[in-house]
């Protein structure tokens, strides 16, 4: 009975156990083998051990421990502790992972034979340790409350290694720091062969001390779901290295202190690969200052768009000579940029704030073609003309360009596109004073169609080396020392509001190249400068009203006819009165004042109106055409 | 009949168990040995294990093993179960130590025997067994 008794004691006792768990630990490896899963343990000859599928060398072992501990299928966790770190392995997965830890470097080889995804679990804090995986299938790798600075060349210096060329789930909780070790070959502070997908709500900061903060050879995305910070303190040189494209939906990225450009998006040599070279932000905050020369704050390949999210960057890099070995004649300057694509750039909303003290640099650059159709753009540039021809640097340029090889100087400027520029929507905001300052310039043709646009330079405010057309939005430039608007092609104004300040003589309020024409056919337009273009007749021609005047910051421009208001504008604070003589109508000249040229609906040729400047109001007829310069 | 009660309701429980209350070792002549699987130690020294369990402390040559295994019951429970089943045959002696005979199972014994109180004997285990 005493036998019987004993069972019956056991078998209550069972019941209460919790879940046990054979814990084989070899070095600083634990495997952890629930007990429900293990089966039968077979022994060999009695030198190995094997335990669903992961053969020990007995003499490996250093014990095996039956506890009561909660084990998640697919986990390993590793905790680092100083110089030192355990790694626990969940047992389903044992016979998939070839754990090495030397002090605090953690080298996990992941078999190709794994079929479900392991999740690697980092925490604790680490002064001289690394983080290493690799593998063929997709990972999740939890960053949860882990600091892990690598002094030395474990695990070749990097901080993080993901050797996995597969999708990587980087899981950010709590507060985490990641230096790498100086003076490294490394590629990064923390390095992703494959993808990385970012989610969680904690905290990541970064110290690349070799060269990128964070680099990956594919993607890299901010899921919706990440409420988290990416903040690179300091890199040697990018601080994100993105190898395909970035595709921030939400969370945020700081990056400060790097050595080349905050965020950079580069090609894969496979142009078939998704979303090449762009950058895609749909959401989220990016906080940047890029400090080295030449160096941009947001730079891709290719393109780049823009629906959401709120961008601040500040570039203070001066502009360089950039020598071209092979083909001197590409030789040039480059100047820094807050937003730099290589392709065509999208802006539909998001909030834009952009600042540039570099001299020649940009608040955006763009070699493909701009559309903006929504958002909030503002660019703030008082960056100085930079001048070099390889010998000669000069950071504050203040002689003339005109007979200077344009390879030799860099201006700043509030955008620059090599391609076509179409606004349609949004707010831009674009103060450029700087020598040789200018707000929007497209190296082809611009269409306004919508939007509010405010731009105050120092050169021209918005100029275009081909057509442009002002179809719609309201428009709004300052050019301290030259045009307000400056066309090189056809200049047509079809719709909208239009205010556009020239400087003073020979500059103008609006100006179209001389082997090209102004046409107004709609909108409400004030133009005042040193001089105006000669607007042209064309089929639906709106009449216009030019006069001279001594016109002034905050001054109420009105037209009317009889008690009738048609038309009235503000003229802009920024703007600074004309010094000089302006141009008057038919090529007249008057003292001490601009030209001022008025179109908008209601007025009809021939017919004399109301036009009241400052208080002070003149009849002035109406006309189709003008000449002007 | 009391035994047969008593293991009756006790072997449900086990099998409900979560828990596996032992550790069991299977050598290389089929025998069977466990132990209390809770807080369990085994260390590798050489080509043995040595076991500390709440039991106390032995020492198992790792060439005499072919497997382990966690288990709801003993390597002795799992005897006795297979004698209660009736798989099992058993040999009986009287409490006074005369060898009453051996039996196919439990079953025979209690028909074959007259009332009183038995040893039963079946491998390595022992219990008392009424019959009535």
């Amino acid at each position: 009975m005493k036998k019987i008794l004993t069972i019956l004691a056991t078998a209550m006792t069972a019941a209460t156990l919790g879940a046990q768990t054979l814990n084989v630990t070899v070095g600083s490896v634990v495997y952890m083998f629930p007990a429900s899963q293990t089966g039968d343990m077979t022994y060999n000859d009695g030198t190995t051990l094997n335990i669903m599928g992961k053969e020990f060398a007995l003499s490996d072992i250093s014990s095996m421990k039956v506890e009561d501990t909660e084990v998640t299928d697919n986990s390993i966790a590793v905790s680092y502790d100083g110089t030192s770190a355990v790694v626990r392995v969940a047992g389903n997965i044992a016979r998939y992972v070839s754990p090495t830890v030397e002090g605090a470097h953690v080298g996990i080889e992941q078999s190709a034979d794994v079929a479900d995804e392991i999740s690697y679990n980092l925490s604790g804090a680490t002064s001289d340790g690394s983080f290493y995986m690799s593998g063929s299938y997709k990972a999740t790798v939890e960053l949860d409350n882990v600091s892990i600075v690598n002094s030395g060349s474990g695990n070749e210096g990097y901080a993080i290694w993901i050797a996995n060329g597969k999708r990587i789930n980087v899981s950010v909780s709590g507060e985490n720091s990641l230096t790498d070790a100086a003076g490294g070959g490394q590629k990064a502070c923390f390095f992703v062969k494959g993808h990385a997908e970012f989610k969680g709500d904690g905290s990541l900061t970064i110290n690349g001390m070799s060269k990128h903060g964070f680099k990956c050879n594919e993607y890299m995305q901010l899921k919706k779901s990440f409420g988290g910070s990416i903040i690179v303190a300091q890199a040697a040189s990018d601080g994100l290295h993105i190898g395909q494209y970035l595709d921030m939906r939400s969370g945020s990225i700081s990056v400060r202190n790097a050595g080349d450009d905050c965020i950079q998006i580069e090609s894969t040599d496979d142009e078939t690969d998704e979303n090449n070279g762009q950058c895609i932000i749909s959401g989220g905050t990016i906080d940047c200052v890029a400090t080295a020369a030449a160096s941009k704050g947001l730079k891709s390949d290719s393109d780049m768009t823009i629906s959401g999210g709120d961008i601040t960057i500040t570039t203070t890099g001066s502009a360089i000579w950039e020598e071209d070995t092979e083909d001197t004649s590409n030789s040039s300057t480059s100047g820094a940029s807050a937003i730099k694509s290589g392709g065509n750039v999208v802006i539909s909303d998001g909030v834009l704030t952009l600042t540039n003290t570099a001299s020649g640099g940009k608040n955006i650059s763009v070699d493909g073609n701009l559309e903006i159709s929504g958002g909030s753009i503002t660019c703030k540039n008082t960056g100085t003309l930079f001048y070099s021809n390889g010998t000669t640097t000069n950071t504050n340029y203040t002689g003339d360009t005109d007979r200077i090889d344009s390879r030799y100087t860099s201006s700043p400027k509030g955008i620059k596109v090599d391609g076509d520029v179409v606004i349609s929507g949004g707010t831009i905001d674009i103060n450029a004073t700087g020598r040789n300052g200018e707000g929007i310039e497209s190296k082809s043709t611009m269409t306004i169609d919508g939007g509010t646009l405010s731009i105050s330079t120092y050169d021209d405010a918005i100029n275009s080396t081909s057509d442009m057309r002002i179809n719609g939005g309201e428009v709004t430039t300052v050019a301290a020392n030259n045009d307000g608007i400056d066309s090189n092609g056809d200049l047509w104004i079809t719709g909208g509001t239009v205010m556009a300040f020239g400087a003073s003589d020979p500059e103008c309020g609006l100006d179209a190249d001389e082997q090209h024409k102004l046409y107004i056919t709609g909108g409400d337009v004030l133009a005042v400068g040193g001089g105006n273009n000669t607007v042209s007749s064309t089929t639906g021609s709106q009449a216009l009203l030019a006069t001279t005047s001594s016109v002034s910051a905050g001054n109420q421009v009105s037209v009317k006819s009889g008690t009738t208001t048609l038309a009235t504008f503000t003229v802009p604070s920024s703007y600074t009165a004309s010094s000089s003589s302006g141009r008057g109508p038919g090529g007249s000249m008057g003292g001490r004042s601009s030209s001022v040229l008025i179109s908008c609906a209601g007025l009809t040729s021939w017919t004399s109106y109301s036009v009241t400047i400052n208080s002070t109001t003149t009849s002035v007829k109406a006309a189709t055409t003008y000449s002007g310069r | 009949m009391c035994a047969t009660i008593a293991l009756a309701v006790g072997l449900p429980v086990l099998a409900e168990s979560e828990g596996y209350e032992y550790l069991t070792f299977e050598k290389q002549d089929g025998s069977l040995v466990s132990y209390l699987a809770s807080s369990l130690t085994i260390n590798v020294e050489g080509g043995n294990l040595s076991v500390t369990s709440r039991e106390g402390n032995s020492n198992i040559v790792a060439a005499d093993l072919t497997k382990m295994y966690f288990s709801t019951a003993s390597s002795e429970m799992t005897q006795l179960k297979d004698v209660i089943v009736g798989t099992e045959a058993v040999e009986v002696y009287t409490t006074g130590g005369v060898y009453m005979g051996r039996y196919n199972n439990l079953n025979e014994l209690r028909n074959t025997l007259p009332k009183g109180v038995y040893i039963v004997k079946s491998g390595s285990i022992n219990f008392k067994y009424a019959v009535k």
